[in-house]
C-alpha cells in the first residue's frame, strides 16, 4: 500500500492467446490472489455480515434475534462501566506491552546472530517460551512467580527488599504480570526478526567494513533502515494481537482484581459464552474493529516516513 | 594492544557473552522446566510442591495413566490426530499465503486495496462472533465431525502470513523482476524461479508459526470434532482438568510435556536454515 | 423425602445380606427393534469417561439395535460447544446439564419433555423423591432427570480445630461462626473465608428464595437480604481472621488445587459434598464437613439436597423413546450404577442407592452419612434459577470483590444489585 513499485504500462494490445491474457498484469495479480478471494467469500464474508447483522439485535445465542437497532452501542458507552473498563484495560496492556516486547525481540535477535556452535540451541531455548505460552502449566507457574509467598518475593527478600505483595493480587500490578508474560513470549517476533535479519545481504556489511563503518554506526546505517519492513510487519501484527489479547486474561486472572485485568476480548466472550448475550457481544466485536483498524490504517500511513523498501523505486 | 591481548579479550568477552546468554535462558525456559519436572511428581503433591522444582522421588505412573487417553482412545490416536491436521492446514497456509502475498506485493491491479483490506480484516474480528455463522455454513457443507473445517480453509490464505512474506517480497529489488522479465519470464515463472527462494527464510518461520498455531489449536477442533476418535491433542489435553471433579494434573502436564516434543522437533530442524549467519546466499548484484 | 435416605441407608445392609438376585430388568425393545444412533454428550474427567463409556456398552448389548456416538469434553469448552450446537440445531440426543443452566435452556424450548416418558412408564421415578424430580422440572414438566444429589456444606479443617482446641459442631450460628474465627485465628494464625455462596442461604433462612416462582423479579421486594449479605462481606473483610481479597486472586477457590483451605490458609470452605473426595485427596488430609451458618433469627432450616447434574433429552432428538429409556436405564438400573459407582454423587434411586451403599470407601461413607444427616432436617431445594441469573451471579461476584476491597459501601452495592438485577430479570421475561 505504501511504496509500491510503478505502474508499468500494461500492454493495451488485444489478447492474442491465453498466455497472453494470463500474462497481463492486473490478470496475473488477481490469479495470485483468487485463493484468497473464494477462500474470503466462501468461509468469511458471511460470517463477517452476519455479525454485523447481530450487533443491532438482541440475540441470545440459545433463541432468536430480535431487532433493536443501536441499542446495543448505546448501552456499551452509555450505561456499562464494566465495558469502559475492559476498553481501557485493554488500551493500556496494548500499548505497554506492544512496544516492550518488540524492543525485546529485536536485541534477542541482534545477540543471536551472534555465531557460534550453540547458538542454535540458544534459539531454541529462548523459543521455547512461545511454544507452551497458552499452557495451563505457563497459568500454573506464572501464577505462582508472583504470588506473596512466590519466587519474586523470595529473590526480592535475598536482596533484602523487603517485599510480601502479592502481584497478582494488587489491582495496580496485576496487568504488569500479565505484560510481563506476553514479554516473555517474545520468541516468534524474534524468530521473524531473525528472519529479516537473515534477507539483508551480507554484501552491505561488507561495503560498509572497507568504509570503516563501526558495528554501531553499521546497525543504524544499514541493518535498521533495512530491517524497517519487518519491524513494519511485527508492530503492525502485535498491535493487532495486543487489542485482542485474550488467552492470559482468560486462564490467569480471569479479569481479577477488581477488572483491572479484564481484556476486551475476554470481557467479549463472558457476554458471549456465559450471559449468552450474543448480540451485545457482536456488537463489541465490531466497535473492536474499528479501533484496531484505525489504529492499523495509523500504522500504514505513518509507514510512509519510515519504512523503506529495497523493492521499491 | 597486543595480539595476544586482543585475543584475550575476545575470550573474555566471549565468556560473558555465553554466560549471560545461558543465565538469562534459564529463566526463560523455568517454567518449562517446572511442567517437565512436575510431571514426575505425584499427582496431587503438585501444587503443594509448586515452589519445589526437583521431585522428591520420580514417579513415571502420570505418563502411563496420561497415555490411557480417553473413551477408548490411547494419546497415540491424539497424537496422530494432531499430526494429520497440523501438517494439512500447514502446507496449505504456507503455500498459499506465499502466491497470494506475491500477488499483493509486486502486481498492480484494480481494487487491490481493497482485497488488502479485507485480508487484514479477517485478523480484526474476534473468533467468537464468527463462529455460529461460519459453523452453520460447514454444517451445510456437511463438514460436521470431520477434519475438513479446521484444515481447508487453511488453503485460501492466512493473513498473518500472507502479510508477513508481502513484507519479505517487497525487500528484494525489484532490479531482480526487472531483469528476468527482459529476459522473458512471465509473473509466474519470477515468482516460481526468482522470488521463492528468495523469500526462504519466511517461509521457514511461517511453517514453524503454522504447525505450532493448527497444533495448539482448541477452539477449531472442539467445535467441528465430535467423536474421540478423531480428537486432537489439545481437546484431549483439557480433559484431565474438570472443576467438577478431580483433576489429574500430573497426567496432564504429562501429557504436554509430550505435546511439545514434535513442536520442539519442528522447530530444531528449520531453525537450522536460519543459523548460518546473516545471508550467506544473499543477492548476487 | 425426609427421613427416606436415612431407612435407606438402614436397609441396605440388610438387602445386602440378602444376597440381590441377578437384576431381573425386564428388556423392552426401543425404537421398534429398527437400528439407532444417538449422540450423547458430557463433561467429565477420565474416570467418569471410563465408566460412562461402560454403562453405554452396557445399554448396547441390552438394545443392539441402539448405538452411541459420544462426545465428551472437559467443562472448559462444553458449553460453548453446546451453546454453538443449540444455535445451529445440531445438539446431541442426549446431554449433561447442569443445576445453573436448566432455566436458560428451558427459556429456549432446548430440552425434551420426559413428562409423557414418566407417565407411560419408559421413566421409572417411583423411588425418586419428588423433590429430586422437582429439581428438574419447570411449568410442572420433567425435562431433566437428576444424576446424583448433593448437599452445600462448609468444609472443615479437623487439624486447625484440634490444634485450637475446638469442638465442631454439625451446624454454626454465623454468631458463632464469627466468633470461632477469630478464635482460630488468635490460637493458630488460620484464616477464614466467606465467598457469595452465603447469599442464596439467606434467603432461603428467612423462607423465600433469590427468585421469584416465574423467574421475573427477585423473591424479595427489596434489597435488605443483600445489605445483610454485604454487610457480611464488608465486617469481615476489616478483620484480620479473613483472608485479604489479594491472596484470593492468588488462590483462586473456585478451582480445587488453589482453594485456601488445602494449604491451611483458611480453616473453611463453602462448598458441596460430593467435593469431599476430591479435596480432602487434593490436600492430603481427611476435612470434616459442617453444614451450612444460620443466623439466629432463621425461620427455616437453610440445609437442602440439591442435584449435582441432570442427563437432558435434546428438543429435536428423533428418538425420544430411546432417549427416555436410556436415561431410565442410566439412573434407575442397579447394574449399570454398580459400575457408575456414584461417580456423579449420591444415587437418587432408593434401589440404587442401597445396592451401592455397601461397599463405600471411608471418604464416601462420611459424605453418605452427611447426606442422611441432612436429609433429616432438609428444606426443599430451590427452583431451577432463571434465564439471566448467570448474569447476576457475575454482578454479585463482582460487587463482592469491591465490597472486600472497600471500593464499594455494602448499602451500594445491594443497591445496585437490587436495580440491576431487576432489570435484567425483568429483561429476560419478555
Amino acid at each position: 500500500m505504501t511504496a509500491m513499485p510503478q505502474p508499468r504500462r500494461a500492454k493495451r494490445k488485444k489478447p492474442a492467446s491465453l498466455s497472453e491474457f494470463l500474462c497481463r498484469e492486473s490478470v496475473a495479480g488477481y490469479m495470485f490472489i483468487s485463493l484468497f478471494i473464494i477462500g474470503f467469500l466462501v468461509f468469511t464474508i458471511i460470517p463477517m455480515i452476519a455479525s454485523l447483522y447481530l450487533s443491532f439485535t438482541n440475540y441470545n445465542i440459545l433463541g432468536d434475534a430480535k431487532w433493536i437497532g443501536i441499542a446495543n452501542y448505546v448501552k456499551m458507552f452509555t450505561r456499562d462501566s464494566k465495558y469502559l473498563k475492559s476498553l481501557s484495560v485493554t488500551f493500556f496492556y496494548a500499548f505497554v506491552s506492544v512496544p516492550l516486547k518488540l524492543l525485546m525481540a529485536l536485541i534477542v535477535a541482534m545477540i543471536m546472530t551472534r555465531q557460534s556452535r550453540v547458538t542454535g540451541l540458544y534459539r531454541s531455548v529462548y523459543y521455547l517460551p512461545s511454544i507452551i505460552g497458552g499452557s495451563v502449566a505457563v497459568a500454573v507457574m506464572w501464577k505462582q512467580l508472583f504470588a506473596s509467598d512466590g519466587v519474586i518475593n523470595s529473590v526480592l527478600q535475598a536482596l533484602s527488599i523487603n517485599s510480601t505483595k502479592s502481584w497478582i493480587g494488587s489491582r495496580d500490578s496485576a496487568i504488569w504480570v500479565l505484560i510481563l508474560l506476553t514479554v516473555w513470549q517474545f520468541g516468534s517476533s524474534m524468530l521473524i526478526f531473525l528472519a529479516g535479519l537473515k534477507q539483508i545481504p551480507k554484501t552491505y556489511y561488507e561495503a560498509a567494513t572497507i568504509d570503516g563503518a563501526g558495528k554501531v554506526r553499521g546497525f543504524f546505517s544499514i541493518t535498521l533502515p533495512l530491517l524497517t519492513p519487518t519491524i513494519f510487519f511485527n508492530l503492525v501484527m502485535q498491535t493487532i494481537n495486543g487489542f485482542m489479547v485474550f488467552n492470559s486474561g482468560y486462564i490467569i486472572t480471569q479479569g481479577k482484581p477488581l477488572n483491572s485485568t479484564l481484556f476486551y476480548a475476554l470481557y467479549l466472550y463472558q457476554k458471549a459464552f456465559t450471559d449468552y448475550d450474543m448480540g451485545y457481544a457482536c456488537a463489541m466485536a465490531w466497535v473492536l474493529l474499528v479501533i484496531i483498524g484505525l489504529m492499523t490504517a495509523l500504522l500504514f500511513s505513518s509507514s510512509k516516513r519510515w519504512v523503506f523498501y529495497q523493492g521499491a523505486r | 594492544m597486543t595480539h595476544m591481548g586482543m585475543k584475550k579479550q575476545r575470550m573474555i568477552s566471549s565468556v560473558v557473552y555465553h554466560l549471560l546468554v545461558a543465565a538469562f535462558g534459564f529463566i526463560m525456559i523455568y517454567p518449562l522446566l517446572w511442567m517437565v519436572m512436575s510431571s514426575f511428581k505425584e499427582s496431587s503433591t503438585i501444587f503443594r510442591e509448586a515452589h519445589r522444582l526437583i521431585p522428591e522421588s520420580f514417579h513415571f505412573e502420570n505418563y502411563t495413566n496420561g497415555w490411557r487417553g480417553f473413551g477408548g482412545y490411547t494419546f497415540g490416536t491424539f497424537f496422530k490426530n494432531s499430526f494429520i491436521i497440523s501438517v494439512t492446514a500447514s502446507i496449505g497456509a504456507v503455500l498459499s499465503s506465499a502466491i497470494i502475498a506475491f500477488g499483493f506485493a509486486r502486481l498492480r491491479f484494480p481494487g487491490r486495496n481493497i482485497w488488502f483490506t479485507c485480508v487484514m480484516m479477517t485478523m480484526m474480528l474476534p473468533f467468537q462472533v464468527v463462529m455460529i455463522p461460519q459453523f452453520l455454513i460447514f454444517q451445510q457443507l456437511n463438514w460436521i465431525n470431520t477434519m475438513l473445517p479446521i484444515t481447508v480453509p487453511y488453503f485460501f490464505g492466512q493473513a498473518f502470513f500472507i502479510f508477513q512474506n508481502m513484507q519479505f517480497i517487497r525487500g528484494i529489488p525489484m532490479e531482480l523482476d526487472e531483469s528476468a522479465r527482459i529476459d522473458g519470464c512471465s509473473y509466474y515463472g519470477i515468482f516460481v524461479w526468482i522470488i521463492l527462494p528468495l523469500i526462504k527464510p519466511s517461509i521457514i518461520t511461517t511453517s514453524i508459526f503454522s504447525f505450532m498455531w493448527r497444533w495448539d489449536d482448541f477452539f477449531g477442533a472442539l467445535l467441528y470434532l465430535n467423536s474421540p476418535s478423531k480428537y486432537t491433542l489439545s481437546i484431549a489435553l483439557k480433559m484431565f482438568s474438570d472443576p467438577s471433579a478431580q483433576s489429574d494434573w500430573g497426567a496432564m502436564f504429562a501429557m504436554s510435556t509430550l505435546s511439545i516434543i514434535p513442536i520442539l522437533v519442528i522447530f530444531l530442524i528449520f531453525q537450522k536454515n536460519l543459523t548460518d549467519g546473516i545471508a550467506t546466499e544473499g543477492l548476487k548484484e | 423425602m425426609k427421613k427416606m435416605l436415612s431407612l435407606v441407608l438402614a436397609l441396605a445392609l440388610l438387602l445386602s445380606v440378602m444376597a440381590l438376585p441377578a437384576s431381573a430388568e425386564t428388556v423392552k425393545e426401543v425404537n421398534g427393534g429398527e437400528p439407532c444412533t444417538i449422540r450423547i454428550a458430557w463433561w467429565g474427567n477420565q474416570t467418569r469417561n471410563d465408566l460412562t463409556t461402560k454403562v453405554l456398552d452396557m445399554y448396547h448389548e441390552l438394545h443392539p439395535n441402539v448405538t452411541f456416538e459420544t462426545e465428551p469434553t472437559s467443562w472448559d469448552g462444553y458449553w460453548d460447544k453446546l451453546a454453538t450446537q443449540a444455535a445451529t440445531s445440531s445438539m446431541p440426543d442426549i446431554f449433561q446439564q447442569d443445576y445453573g443452566k436448566v432455566g436458560s435452556f428451558f427459556a429456549q424450548n432446548l430440552m425434551m419433555d420426559l413428562t409423557p416418558y414418566v407417565e407411560n412408564g419408559t421413566i421409572d421415578t417411583s423411588r425418586i423423591s419428588t423433590a429430586v424430580l422437582e429439581s428438574g422440572s419447570m411449568d410442572g414438566k420433567l425435562y431433566a432427570l437428576c444424576l446424583g444429589l448433593n448437599s452445600p456444606c462448609l468444609f472443615y479443617d479437623k487439624e486447625t480445630f484440634a490444634a485450637a482446641g475446638i469442638e465442631a459442631p454439625l451446624q454454626l450460628t454465623w454468631d458463632q461462626f464469627f466468633s470461632i474465627s477469630k478464635e482460630i485465628y488468635e490460637k493458630t494464625g488460620v484464616q477464614t473465608y466467606i465467598d457469595s455462596m452465603v447469599l442464596g442461604m439467606l434467603f432461603r433462612g428467612i423462607g423465600t428464595s433469590e427468585y421469584a416462582a416465574d423467574g421475573t423479579k427477585f423473591g424479595v421486594e427489596d434489597d435488605t437480604v443483600f445489605k445483610t449479605y454485604f454487610q457480611m462481606i464488608a465486617d469481615a473483610a476489616k478483620e484480620p481472621w479473613h483472608v485479604s481479597p489479594e491472596l484470593l486472586v492468588e488462590k483462586n477457590p473456585t478451582v480445587t488445587e488453589t482453594m485456601p483451605i488445602i494449604d491451611k490458609t483458611t480453616w473453611d470452605s463453602f462448598s458441596n459434598s460430593n467435593q469431599l473426595t476430591t479435596i480432602s485427596s487434593t490436600a492430603g488430609r481427611e476435612l470434616g464437613m459442617m453444614m451450612w451458618p444460620v443466623m439466629a433469627d432463621d425461620t427455616t432450616q437453610v440445609q437442602y439436597l440439591k442435584s449435582s447434574q441432570f442427563f437432558c433429552g435434546s428438543a429435536t432428538t428423533k428418538y425420544p423413546d430411546v432417549v427416555a429409556d436410556f436415561i431410565n436405564f442410566f439412573v434407575t438400573s442397579v447394574d449399570a450404577n454398580l459400575v457408575l459407582k456414584g461417580e456423579r454423587g449420591v444415587p437418587v434411586d432408593s434401589a440404587v442407592l442401597a445396592a451401592l451403599s455397601e461397599g463405600l470407601n471411608e471418604t464416601d461413607q462420611i459424605m453418605y452419612s452427611f447426606i442422611d444427616e441432612v436429609n433429616k432436617v432438609a428444606t426443599p431445594m430451590d427452583r431451577p434459577t432463571p434465564n439471566g441469573s448467570t448474569q447476576i451471579g457475575t454482578l454479585v461476584e463482582d460487587l463482592t470483590e469491591q465490597v472486600r476491597y472497600g471500593e464499594i459501601s455494602p448499602e451500594d452495592a445491594a443497591a445496585q444489585v437490587f436495580a440491576e438485577g431487576s432489570e435484567i430479570l425483568a429483561e429476560n421475561a419478555q
